[in-house]
């Protein structure tokens, strides 16, 4: 287990690397959250007070564990996908793909640094926010990481389902980013699920964020209720259980075709 | 469980290591035959070098023994080990340098780019300083290894590329033009490598275009021509003296 970890350790610090070396993007990040931030702040103040959402500072509250839990759903959903893409273009994964580690470590290595990013994003919006009015939450830690981890487990499994599709047609570089935006549209990260018509709200029911987001809400935030945490951790634990292996396989049959086609050092 | 499943670390050499061994090796792009029905037997611990006209199929065949390419018909094994049935057994014994400096992290320090595959390739993290400070040595590349490198030249590259092949110290080592972009001082030094690989038991396939060098320093010499092998080791000086 050392040796996996020391890897997926090295994959990330090679990605901090590269992306240290173009720091400005960094601090271009920390404002455009600043800016997303202080929208919906003004929104909430226009939209606050009705029965499905409570005051500004309730939706505000609500808005901000949506922020965070997306910006680790796109991370770890593009991260492998991203990262595959990048080796195939710029001539690194066939040697990456000629080394002796099992084919989950490399897909862990390549999602590993921008889901850490994804977290310290996370951390940096939460810091952002207070001063704007995230405050009077009562964090309840173990459901709270619980509910953070389980979910970076079935985003990933969703992102090297993608690396799968990337490796074997060389493109789909974009279906990461199509799916975080129709999870986050359908998950209620940004409003209630309330608003939805009866026949969404059952097609929200199958996407693991909405338990994920739920879960998270109901760990962190006042009056969210806790009754149905363990439950909701058990749909996105159990999802995780259920797609990581198959899309660990979906990348090894690929990487296998990748192999018979000759297609892994062209693009 | 997959993790499990499909992790080898790096084999050291033993006694009883059986060499590369391609049978019937066939391979086509695109309706062109590039290998048809190769045989080829490399010993163990011995440097074999493939010889051949751009577009023969070298680094096809290389390309087959690394596991990155599987062969339409006929096996090829390394150590008893078939390519495409034991995959991560074969990547565990071979350390693989193919003609791409593309395949370097351009934005890190060579240093960088060699911990990395150091860590890809099985090294423990206690060993790695020593594997490291072993390649940058035997290639020179103590100056240049802590620059970027997008800023060195391309026969810097190559010898990084070898050096990568190199770090966790394979049993096996398959070699894609070692020489090529080198200057005499950079040529000179390779060959060092390769006899230095050579003394320690390293099973060594070369493929490159008529180099007079490697004839040299080979103890098996093949030209590949027209998909097939024909043995030229009788003009290698130390195949000849063997």
């Amino acid at each position: 287990m050392t040796r996996y970890l020391e890897v997926v350790r090295s994959f990330a610090r090679k990605d901090f690397l590269i992306a240290w070396s173009y720091r400005g993007t960094f601090i271009v990040g920390a404002i455009g959250t600043f800016y997303q931030l202080l929208i919906f702040r003004f929104v909430s103040k226009l939209i606050g007070g009705g029965k499905l959402i409570g005051t500004p500072d309730e939706y505000f509250r609500f808005v901000v564990v949506g922020i965070i839990l997306t910006g680790v759903l796109r991370a770890a959903t593009s991260a492998a996908a991203a990262n595959a893409r990048r080796d195939q273009v710029e001539g690194t994964l066939e040697v990456l793909a000629a080394q002796p580690m099992p084919v989950a470590l490399l897909a862990l290595g390549w999602s590993a640094w921008p889901v850490c990013e994804a977290l310290v994003d996370g951390l940096l919006t939460l810091v952002i926010a207070i001063p704007l009015g995230f405050t009077q939450v009562s964090p309840n830690w173990v459901p709270l990481v619980a509910s953070l981890l389980l979910s970076v487990l079935v985003f990933l499994a969703i992102g090297f389902a993608a690396a799968a599709v990337v490796v074997a047609s060389q493109q789909g570089g974009q279906l990461p980013a199509l799916i975080a935006a129709g999870l986050t549209l359908l998950s209620g990260a940004f409003f209630p699920l309330a608003v939805f018509p009866a026949w969404l709200r059952t097609i929200a029911d199958l996407s693991p964020l909405t338990y994920a987001l739920r879960a998270l809400r109901a760990s962190t935030l006042p009056g969210s209720g806790s009754a149905g945490v363990v439950h909701d951790l058990a749909i996105v634990g159990g999802s995780a259980v259920l797609l990581l292996p198959l899309s660990v396989l979906c990348l090894t049959l690929a990487l296998q075709r990748a192999r018979t086609t000759g297609r892994l050092a062209s693009f | 469980m997959f993790l499990r499943a499909r992790s080898a670390p790096r084999t050291a050499r033993s006694a009883s290591f059986q060499g590369l061994r391609a049978t019937s090796l066939t391979r086509s792009f695109g309706g062109r035959t590039v290998l048809d029905g190769l045989e080829l037997a490399c010993p163990a611990g011995q440097l074999s070098v493939v010889l051949g006209e751009n577009g023969a199929g070298k680094t096809t065949l290389l390309r087959i023994f690394a596991t990155v390419l599987y062969p339409d018909r006929g096996t090829a094994t390394v150590d008893g080990f078939d390519v495409v049935r034991d995959g991560a057994q074969v990547r565990a014994r071979v350390g693989v340098a193919l003609v791409n400096e593309r395949s370097l992290f351009w934005r890190l320090s060579g240093r960088d780019n060699l911990r990395l595959f150091a860590a890809t390739s099985g090294v423990p993290g206690r060993l790695r300083d020593s594997h490291l400070a072993e390649v940058i040595g035997e290639l020179d590349l103590g100056d240049i290894a802590d620059q970027r490198v997008a800023n060195l030249s391309a026969g810097q590259r190559q010898r990084l590329i070898l050096a990568r092949a190199a770090v966790a110290r394979p049993p096996v080592l398959l070699l894609d033009e070692p020489l090529r972009g080198l200057d005499q001082k950079g040529i000179d030094r390779v060959l060092e490598f390769l006899a230095a690989q050579s003394q320690r038991g390293t099973t060594v396939l070369v493929v490159a275009p008529l180099v007079q060098e490697l004839s040299e320093v080979a103890d098996h010499l093949w030209e590949l021509h027209e998909g097939r092998l024909r043995d030229i080791s009788a003009t290698a000086p130390r195949a000849l003296a063997r």
